[in-house]
């Protein structure tokens, strides 16, 4: 409760400018600039978090340009639910997985050199929920527009799945000798390969096929026997066991403080004369 | 002049020569400033290139991610990877008549399109886009109820020859057989990944190792907590 100033406390000291309250109201200058920070620290972060919330989609640009590691490895997801993110992904071996991938499996394998790009000083990279490869949006184009273009002038035999596409992969380059041309603008649906894509090779399924052949190349690992993977614990509690023996000794020793015989020399008064 | 003492002036106490709350008020700057900088700098900074993510959102705007054939990807704004003339969208959809609508997908709550942009057309700078804005304004005054606003607009008129002769711009971009084959390779055997499995394999087993390991851990650092307690009860008598 302020009290108006009658007499100081002892040690209390009052500051001319900090503890002048303007107007006569009871709110000195102090806690009024007290009050400005820490409400300045309350909206500031509210407002981080709230950019912070809004940028979830994104943050794997963030994550990996942090990183700076060839490890990491940023990625654009397409979900078949026409959610896109950015996701930091770990990237070994040609093979792009999630950092806890005991959760979530999915994987894919990086196959292409042409479906690697940029975005801001960070590679990028494409994968869709339903292929197991990284994919190239260029190409993808041209596989449809190609196999499309087919249709239309072959009815009779139309191409209308990977099978189809694989089928007539030679004769689709006579069609289109040296290259398939795409439009130079225009917008891209990650969708649209689906149709041309096998069915029988999702990114779950080959996570979960890679999680399992891993593990059971584990099983033919030389294992350790239990009593070798023990050994350090054992060590530990031979340690741990000696530790706490010796010490409980010393706490039961009694331990009352040892007294030195008094010194038989008398203390006495040096005195240094500086000239 | 009006002086007031807070709480029977227990910040008025000093320490170090000054008073209790300019402590406290230099506290609360350097906490303000420096959580602003984390954020600032671990955060915001490195998302630069996705800046437009919030913008759209903010602003209640479609974004789009345009892309060249070497898939150097840039976020832009719906206006600044559709539009050929510096106007309002919802201004560029009541003059052009057949707007299509088809956005690729979602990022958080903004709708964006995927945008292949093979010929600079998006580029604001480049001679290839004066031209297009050259034919289009043109284009528009003869043709009021056929306007273009949009490239995409713009390119079909273009492949069916509405625009005249514009040799300048290019219609299509040419992709080898060599890079649509890599796309989808036929080939799906394990020799591809068999390296990405021996390292799995290899963590398997290293992680069961370092569970074991915790418990070592664990008895000496439980000994050590014993240890100190029987030493700080014996002094504490």
């Amino acid at each position: 409760m302020p009290q108006e100033l009658l007499a100081l406390p002892p040690g209390v000291v009052l500051d001319p400018f900090w503890d002048w309250s303007p107007g006569g109201i009871a709110l000195p200058i102090w806690l009024i600039v007290l009050l400005g920070f820490t409400l300045f620290i309350v909206f500031s972060n509210l407002w981080w978090i709230y950019k912070f919330l809004i940028m979830r989609p994104v943050q794997g640009h963030g994550e990996a340009a942090r990183s700076g590691n060839e490890k990491t490895q940023q990625v654009l997801l397409f979900g078949l639910n026409r959610a896109f993110a950015i996701h930091a992904l770990e990237y070994a071996e040609k093979v792009l997985s999630f950092k806890d991938s005991s959760v979530r499996i999915t994987k894919w394998l990086q196959s292409s050199p042409y479906a690697v790009g940029m975005l801001g000083y960070k590679s990028i990279m494409l994968v869709s929920e339903t292929f197991d490869t990284v994919k190239d949006p260029i190409a993808e184009m041209a596989i449809c527009i190609a196999c499309r273009s087919h249709n239309e002038e072959n009815p009779n035999n139309v191409i209308e799945n990977y099978k189809g596409y694989r089928a007539n992969r030679g004769l689709l380059e006579s069609e289109n000798p040296d290259c398939v041309e795409i439009p130079i603008y225009g917008i891209y649906h990650p969708g649209k390969i689906y149709q041309y894509t096998p069915v029988d090779r999702s990114a779950g399924q080959f996570g979960r096929n890679c999680l399992k052949d891993a593990n059971d190349l584990n099983m033919a690992i030389q294992q350790k026997s239990v009593w070798e993977k023990a050994i350090p614990i054992f060590i530990c509690l031979v340690f741990g066991i000696i530790a706490i023996a010796l010490v409980y000794m010393y706490v039961t020793s009694g331990g009352t403080p040892v007294t030195l015989p008094q010194s038989p020399i008398m203390p006495t008064v040096t005195q240094t004369v500086v000239v | 002049m009006a002086q007031f003492l807070l709480m029977d002036g227990i910040f008025n106490n000093t320490f170090l020569g000054l008073q209790l709350y300019i402590w406290v008020m230099l506290a609360l700057f350097l906490l303000g400033v420096g959580t602003y900088a984390v954020w600032y700098f671990f955060f915001w900074v490195p998302l630069t290139p996705v800046h437009g993510h919030f913008t759209a959102h903010v602003s209640k705007i479609n974004s789009a991610l345009t892309f060249d054939e070497n898939l150097n990807f840039v976020m832009r704004s719906e206006k600044k990877s559709k539009l050929i003339f510096d106007e309002k969208v919802s201004e560029a959809r009541e003059r052009q008549k057949d707007w299509e609508v088809a956005p690729s997908g979602l990022i958080g709550r903004v709708l964006n399109d995927l945008i292949f942009d093979g010929g600079k057309w998006t580029d604001l700078n480049s001679p290839v886009r004066a031209e297009i804005e050259r034919i289009a304004a043109g284009y528009n005054e003869l043709n009021p109820d056929d306007e273009i606003h949009t490239l995409e607009k713009f390119y079909r008129r273009l492949c069916e020859e509405k625009l005249g002769p514009c040799p300048t711009i290019k219609r299509t971009y040419k992709v080898d057989w060599k890079r649509i084959d890599f796309a989808i390779p036929p080939d799906h055997v394990q020799t591809q990944w068999d390296g990405y499995l021996g390292q799995l394999a290899r963590k398997m087993n290293e992680d069961v190792a370092t569970d074991m390991s915790m418990y070592a851990y664990l008895i000496l650092g439980i000994s050590g907590l014993i240890c100190l307690g029987m030493l700080v009860i014996k002094f504490l008598k």
